[in-house]
């Protein structure tokens, strides 16, 4: 069973389309990445899920029930610009969350004091929010999105603003969540998280789903038989050798474009001169994110003539 | 539905633990104190200087009158650190002769705070046939300072009247008992008992009649204005702190404000409580108990109820269809106008609560909760229809506001930048 399941799902607001027939399903027990350059969809897909939007068309699933208020219990839901009541001390707060997600008091003060020890917040439990730093308040955040022990968590940029330290400590609880079972969905804008952490990758870009795979199915996709080549002889010896399409010289190596298999090349080098680094480039998910979303050279010409 | 209470509960006490809320509380009560303390007060202004007078008397008759007027003034007035009020010390200035030389040496004394001020009395004020009479003149720098003139013309009044009595030889005496003014009391109607006996009609009291409805009317209003503008703060802080989408994360919107609305609500009924205890509790042991009615007290709850319902709900709308304070003071305009018009109304419904202003007024939603209750609390009672049309209409007026505000809240929630307008607004509530 999936833990998310969209068909064919479209929302418009107006006359613009935020999300345009997207199909997506997130197995149960996985962290997978929701990435998209701002205003492409990415937080409308995710209030689908949460059923604070309703779509146009097309089915939404959750936790194997069409969304709806009853499976709101089981997510919990950071979203990307988040709150809490400053006047109320941290426990109050969290109290406050968890019991909107029907829990009681009695089964809520002892995860509550567990999260706060972990995330070290333990001395601040009945000080205001008011007087919390931002670091402090975002981790107070994220607790409050799991104190009610969701099934599904939905963090939308989870470590922005974050300091390392903190940043590891709230990796290290999101990885040990994911090990006790709980289905991640991770919005992002930094690509290295969504590398390091993700199982799988979705992108979204204009409405539309452009990526969806493992790290690997995506970067197969995108690589485009780059070689990167260190040879004592040099640039020289690359130019017009068969199955060469186009050399770039960056300095102490050279980027290939090959047509043909890498092997063959490699092979075929060798016995012209001494081939000291040969790597077979894999395009990283920043690069492939560029290159989706960079804008189109008819979209710049555009931009160039409105300001007339 | 636990949730639905969670949230108001969470209102109720974010409004009522607030250093803002206790004090409001606390004010009225110590406003009515000081007033009542400073009631009892004879001089409450603390001025005691001698208002020095210099009486031109062309009469020659009437200064030592007044002067023993004033000196029976100023002996009531105290001594020591009982006097309650300035005295009036009289000097005679001239008689018939004075000129406009004297007038003006008496305006400069006034000038140099070596007088109060000169009063200028006619020849002719005795004259008993004449149309004509001279009027009196009063001189002063201060004419905001009225117990003086009104002293000096109710005694002159008195003794320019003797002296015309004497004139045509009527025994003064006899004059102010054959002259003595004539009261009317105003007093509801007999009744019959049961057994057939008849009960004399009793006086109407002032506190029946005016006070009653209007301390309802400005409790009702007050524990409106204490608690539904608070729900546009507190959706604005949620919606700009972005608390918003993590409530609307966990629970429907419909219940959130739903929640927010029963809390407010509780706040106003709890303020009322309070108030209405106090003032009954006061009623009591002042011996005025006749004036507690249980029925008023009941349309008093069911009323605020309804107008917290209906203005809570535009407050809500408000603050969720605003992004930030400034745009929402704007559009709250409006309806504080539409708070304030029973206010300003209710003169004339307690003047004529039966006239077509009246019936009008308090048949029209939102002012309805306010005038409505200022009908009941006067008597003769509004025809039973009119109270049960009302409380259709005003009830009938709360669900529509709260479904046309839930409606709002669910789109305003989310959005964020510039206010919609009212055309943008219509497509929210008909979406």
């Amino acid at each position: 069973m999936s833990a998310i399941q969209l068909d064919h799902v479209t929302k418009s607001f107006g006359t613009q389309t935020a999300v345009h027939d997207v199909t997506l399903s997130v197995p149960e027990g996985a962290i997978y990445g929701f990435i998209g350059p701002n205003g492409s969809g990415k937080t409308t897909t995710i209030r689908m899920i949460m059923n604070i939007l309703v779509p146009d068309s097309g089915r939404v699933s959750v936790l194997g029930h069409p969304a709806q208020s009853a499976i709101r219990d089981e997510i919990g839901y950071l979203p990307e610009e988040r709150g809490l009541y400053k006047r109320m001390t941290v426990r109050q707060v969290l109290r406050y969350y968890g019991q909107l997600k029907g829990r009681t008091v009695g089964a809520l003060d002892p995860v509550i004091n567990a999260w706060l020890d972990r995330l070290q917040l333990g001395d601040w439990a009945d000080k205001r929010v008011q007087t919390l730093s931002k670091g402090m308040s975002q981790k107070v955040q994220f607790i409050s999105t799991v104190i009610a022990k969701p099934r599904l968590l939905i963090l939308d940029e989870p470590f922005s603003g974050l300091d390392p330290v903190n940043a590891d400590t709230l990796r290290d609880a999101v990885l040990a969540l994911r090990r006790e079972g709980t289905t991640i969905v991770l919005s992002t804008h930094d690509m290295g998280t969504a590398e390091q952490l993700c199982d799988r990758i979705f992108m979204i870009f204009r409405g539309q789903k452009v990526l969806d795979g493992s790290l690997d199915e995506i970067q197969a996709q995108h690589s485009k038989d780059i070689v990167r080549v260190r040879t004592s002889a040099g640039a020289g010896v690359l130019m017009g050798r068969p199955g060469v399409l186009s050399v770039t010289d960056v300095g102490n190596f050279q980027d290939v474009t090959l047509t043909g298999d890498p092997q063959a090349f490699l092979r075929a080098l060798c016995q012209v001169t001494a081939v000291q680094h040969f790597e077979l480039k894999k395009p990283s998910l920043h690069d492939i994110f560029v290159e989706i979303a960079r804008p189109t050279a008819a979209e710049l010409r555009r931009d160039e003539v409105v300001p007339a | 539905m636990t949730r639905i209470l969670l949230v108001a509960k969470t209102e109720f006490l974010a409004i009522v633990k607030t250093k803002g809320f206790i004090i409001g509380l606390l004010t009225v009560p110590l406003l009515i104190m000081v007033g009542a303390a400073l009631g009892r007060v004879r001089n409450p202004d603390g001025d005691l200087s001698d208002h020095r007078v210099a009486i031109l008397d062309r009469t020659s008759v009437l200064f030592d009158a007044l002067k023993t007027a004033a000196d029976e003034h100023n002996t009531k007035a105290g001594r020591g650190t009982e006097q309650t009020g300035p005295y009036f010390v009289l000097e005679r200035a001239g008689g018939a002769e004075a000129d406009g030389a004297t007038a003006m040496a008496l305006s400069q004394r006034v000038r140099d705070k070596d007088l109060f001020a000169f009063v200028d009395i006619p020849a002719n004020v005795l004259d008993p046939a004449g149309n004509e009479a001279g009027q009196i003149s009063y001189y002063t720098q201060s004419p905001s300072y009225t117990p003086l003139p009104q002293w000096i013309g109710t005694t002159l009044e008195r003794a320019i009247m003797t002296k015309r009595f004497e004139t045509v030889a009527i025994d003064p005496a006899k004059a102010v008992s054959l002259t003595r003014p004539t009261r009317v009391n105003t007093l509801d109607l007999f009744e019959r008992r049961p057994d057939g006996t008849i009960v004399a009609a009793r006086r109407v009291s002032q506190l029946q009649t005016v006070a009653v409805p209007l301390a309802m009317m400005y409790l009702l209003f007050m524990a409106v204005m204490t608690s539904a503008p608070q729900l546009l703060t507190a959706v604005i802080e949620e919606k700009m702190s972005r608390v918003s989408e993590v409530l609307i994360a966990s629970i429907p919107p419909l219940h959130l404000m739903s929640g927010k609305l029963l809390g407010v609500a509780g706040v106003s009924v709890a303020l009322a409580s309070i108030y209405l205890g106090g003032g009954i509790y006061a009623l009591f042991t002042s011996g005025n108990f006749d004036l507690v009615r249980p029925a008023l007290i009941g349309w008093a709850f069911i009323f605020l109820v309804c107008a917290v319902l209906i203005f809570g709900s535009v407050f809500i709308a408000i603050g969720s269809a605003c992004s930030d304070l400034k745009d929402s003071q704007a559009m709250m305009q409006p309806v504080m106008l539409f708070l304030a018009l029973p206010v300003l109304m209710s003169t004339f419904v307690l003047r004529a609560p039966n006239s077509p202003l009246a019936v009008g007024l308090s048949l029209f939603p939102p002012s309805t909760p306010f005038l409505m209750l200022v009908r009941l609390a006067l008597t003769p009672a509004p025809p039973m229809w009119q109270v049960l049309l009302s409380l259709v209409l005003t009830i009938s007026t709360a669900a529509l506001f709260v479904w046309a505000a839930g409606k709002i809240f669910r789109v305003g929630l989310l959005m964020q930048g510039k206010p919609p307008n009212l055309p943008e607004l219509l497509r929210w509530i008909r979406q």
